[in-house]
């Protein structure tokens, strides 16, 4: 194999290998918004329950 | 090419190992990419890493307020909620986490980009420049040992190991005509 076709080759895995972590980071990203959506939510029902105590 | 039979051959050694080392087999010109190629390669991967990148917070913000708005709630329980979370801080670590595996990535191409040129053939000279051609010979293994002052002489240094685990160190010496010329064996 040529040597640019190598070094073509060691950028291609390169970049797999960022999207592969760039995609646990868009999990994590992902995760936290989904968190904050399930907290937000219990807040809005306390609220909505709040003024019948 | 054979020279008539009886008379002299026509070419050097010299020259018929440089024909032998450089093939014009159909295989190795179709697989060679020029380096405009590989430079347009690497920016397509920084380009994609930049976007990437720079889409985490801006995606997450997409997503956030798509699923709140439905929700229904009012702005301020929505700020006051975040506030409480600690969402933008949140967000904010993942996207420093993205930058730093941006950078790490980046440099990571830098590096393989700006390797020396050890490469077995050069498009641009049409000619073979690797200092060996003897890496898999008999099960020895290969590895260079040369520095950066070798490198900038022109020169090579180069550790075999037989099967066996004995090792021999061999220097090699690229003359001004891209001849090889193994000098030394120690």
């Amino acid at each position: 194999m040529t040597n640019n076709l190598q070094k073509k080759k060691q950028i291609n895995d390169t970049l797999a290998k960022y999207n592969a972590r760039i995609e646990v980071v868009k999990a994590r990203r992902d995760k936290i918004i989904f968190d904050f959506l399930d907290y937000l939510k219990e807040k809005k029902l306390e609220k909505l329950r709040s003024p019948l105590k | 090419m054979e020279s008539p039979e009886g008379l002299m051959p026509t070419k050097t050694e010299i020259e018929k190992a440089e024909q032998e080392i450089v093939p014009k087999s159909p295989e190795v010109e179709i697989a060679e990419i020029s380096n405009e190629d590989l430079e347009q390669h690497t920016i397509s991967a920084e380009s994609h890493i930049e976007q990437q990148t720079a889409e985490i917070l801006p995606e997450g913000e997409k997503r956030l307020e798509s699923s709140s708005s439905s929700m229904d709630v009012s702005l301020e329980l929505l700020d006051k909620t975040k506030q409480e979370f600690g969402l933008d801080a949140k967000l904010q670590e993942v996207q420093a986490e993205a930058n730093q595996i941006a950078d790490e990535t980046r440099f990571d191409i830098k590096t393989i980009t700006e390797e020396p040129s050890k490469k077995s053939f050069d498009s641009e000279n049409l000619e073979f420049t690797v200092p060996d051609r003897k890496k898999t010979v008999l099960g020895f293994t290969r590895e260079d040992i040369s520095g950066f002052i070798q490198s900038a002489r022109g020169k090579e240094n180069i550790q075999y190991v037989s099967p066996e685990g004995q090792e021999f160190f061999t220097k090699y010496v690229n003359k001004q005509e891209g001849m090889r010329d193994n000098t030394a064996g120690l």
